[in-house]
């Protein structure tokens, strides 16, 4: 059932709403004022609005990012009785589906109508489709808004057959997320071939890459393929591409531009339709302005970028990432599995995991070996340097001023404290132009980064924070 | 750190890898095994992260036995060495994204250095 809701001053239109909707089964409701259109969106979910872009209480502009702030969001159709090309163009630049003027005859009514239904018939929602990926994501752990961005930008690049850049701190998963693609693509039946940049020798790199040819030099006993043609048909996963030598950047640009290489040693035109996901803990870009990494390869690696969010922005993932690793350890070793004890959660976040969830792995796999026979985990068994820096953290959220009982926090709040007070606008201001930054920038976080001038982990912590989603 | 080196039989070659091996890392470090049973209960008798396998596949089959421990191979770091240039066989490797992939007949310098720049990596 697809569900309209009609946003205007008075009824005319609505009845001529009514009346075509209600013949192809929709439901339509109405709402007199812009804030009981959007108090009703957030206690119902529409999946059409016909707005009026002048109502007493507010302007369409001004509201457009508000229902686009809703997830799933509902297609906005604005009408108005006087409009210039400029404020229509606005509209749909801040999210608005169409744009009409009103008076309008039902048979263009029905005519819009149709559209919109065609088109909402047609759309599959972004998280339906994380959802249908899931079994592909094998290792990828967390519902986290952080985690859920970047496998949706997983899909789109599974989608494409454009290179994709990773970037993310060491432990954060790249490799993972570059088989999720692989596996997600249409080579997923092809091989899935791991270049590791920083294991091998710059001697080594360009043969290892590119083969070679008998006799190319001391030891090349026989032709051989390099990892470049053993990637043919698939993807190349260049791990560490931060680390490969400024010569082989040079050899490698070449290959991408011309879909053609020569073996080390060779003459004859080699061919192979590879596709490259790339990854870095490194700051290419700042590597470029070092001149330590060409531009022109990096402008061509980042058709898709995904960076990968450190394990301390996204702490509502550490339970299930903790009980999903605890069972893949546990089936390694061949040993049942175990429970964890309310505290073992309770104090995984109380620690930064600078080595992120490989770390975290690392750290389970130690307590699974402390507990030996013991069928529950208990922070105990964790490593000692990890679990000596939770207690401190611990402690001193523990003792925090800043924690004061409820009682009293609500005598309090009859009239705050400066402090409160000035806490409570800034946390109001930041949500405000958060919504509106996002909004903005279609939730493409390169941009809202740049914008704002915050870190990406940053605003993902703050829209974290906010409850902000990146769906407009 | 500990590095695990299989080979399903014991002859010229893998003696040949275990010297380098040795060379490389010290004894005690160093877990030599001939079946993946071995293979298998030594990664689950041991610390897995930190571990480096140096697999020397003997033929398709013993490649085939060695992808079963797949879940396991994905904690640690892999180096295979392969019998032959089959592309049956190298398509069949790369399932287990080994970190370098190379050839019985290729020079062992080669495999040494490479070895040596993983470890002082994970160091």
């Amino acid at each position: 059932m697809v569900n309209i809701l009609v946003i205007d001053i008075n009824k005319d239109f609505f009845a001529v709403v009514s009346e075509k909707a209600g013949e192809k089964g929709c439901e339509i409701s109405y709402a007199s004022s812009l804030i009981k259109g959007i108090n009703v969106c957030f206690t119902r979910r529409f999946d059409i609005i016909f707005l009026k872009s002048t109502m007493p209480d507010g302007k369409a502009l001004d509201a457009l990012p508000k229902f686009m702030n809703i997830t799933p969001h509902p297609e906005v159709i604005v009408m108005s009785e006087s409009t210039t090309p400029e404020e229509a163009e606005c509209m749909i630049k801040n999210g608005a589906w169409d744009y009409f003027e009103l008076p309008a005859n039902p048979h263009a009514i029905y005519l819009i109508l149709m559209r919109v239904l065609q088109y909402n018939a047609s759309k599959v929602p972004k998280d339906s489709l994380v959802e249908k990926e899931k079994n592909s994501f094998k290792g990828i752990i967390g519902e986290s808004l952080p985690l859920r961005s970047c496998l949706e930008i997983v899909i789109q690049a599974a989608k494409s057959d454009s290179h994709v850049l990773i970037t993310g701190e060491t432990g954060t998963g790249k490799e993972l997320f570059a088989l999720a693609i692989h596996n997600t693509s249409n080579r997923a039946h092809k091989n899935f071939v791991v270049v590791d940049c920083a294991a091998l020798p710059e001697t080594l790199i360009e043969s290892t890459l590119f083969g070679h040819e008998k006799g190319a030099f001391t030891g090349a006993d026989k032709t051989q393929d390099g990892l470049i043609k053993q990637a043919d048909g698939g993807t190349l996963f260049l791990d560490e591409i931060g680390e490969m030598p400024l010569a082989i950047q040079k050899k490698f640009l070449r290959v991408l531009e011309r879909q053609t290489f020569l073996m080390v040693g060779g003459r004859k035109k080699q061919t192979s339709d590879f596709r490259i996901i790339a990854a870095t803990n490194r700051n290419l870009d700042e590597m470029v302005s070092q001149k330590h990494f060409r531009k022109d390869l990096l402008f061509r690696l980042k058709a898709f970028v995904i960076n990968l969010p450190p394990l301390r922005d996204r702490p509502e993932d550490l339970k299930p990432l903790a009980i999903y690793h605890m069972s893949e350890i546990c089936k390694a070793y061949g040993i049942e599995k175990k429970e964890f004890s309310h505290d073992f959660f309770k104090m995984l976040p109380q620690y930064k995991w600078p080595g992120n969830v490989r770390e975290l792995v690392n750290a389970l796999e130690r307590a699974i070996v402390a507990a030996k026979h013991e069928p529950v985990l208990f922070p105990q068994h964790l490593p000692l340097q990890i679990r000596a820096k939770m207690v401190s953290a611990h402690v001193a959220t523990e003792k925090n001023p800043h924690d004061i009982p409820r009682e009293e926090e609500e005598r309090e709040s009859a009239f705050p404290q400066l402090q409160k007070f000035r806490k409570e606008a800034i946390a109001e201001l930041e949500n405000r132009y958060l919504r509106e930054l996002i909004a903005h920038t279609n939730g493409d976080t390169t941009r809202a980064s740049h914008i704002s001038g915050l870190s990406r982990s940053r605003l993902y912590a703050l829209l974290k924070k906010y409850n902000i989603s990146l769906s407009h | 750190m500990q590095l695990l080196l299989y080979s399903q039989h014991s002859n010229e070659n893998t003696d040949i890898l275990s010297t380098l091996a040795e060379s490389v890392i010290s004894h005690n470090a160093l877990y030599e095994c001939h079946s993946i049973e071995e293979v298998g209960f030594i990664l689950r008798h041991s610390h897995i992260s930190g571990t480096i396998a140096l697999l020397f596949v003997a033929d398709y089959d013993d490649l085939v036995n060695l992808l079963s421990l797949k879940d396991i191979f994905s904690y640690i770091r892999l180096i295979i060495v392969l019998p032959t240039h089959n592309e049956e066989l190298i398509a069949l490797a790369h399932r287990l994204r080994p970190r370098f992939l190379t050839f019985i007949d290729e020079s062992h310098y080669t495999l040494k250095d490479v070895l040596k720049k993983i470890l002082h990596n994970e160091e």
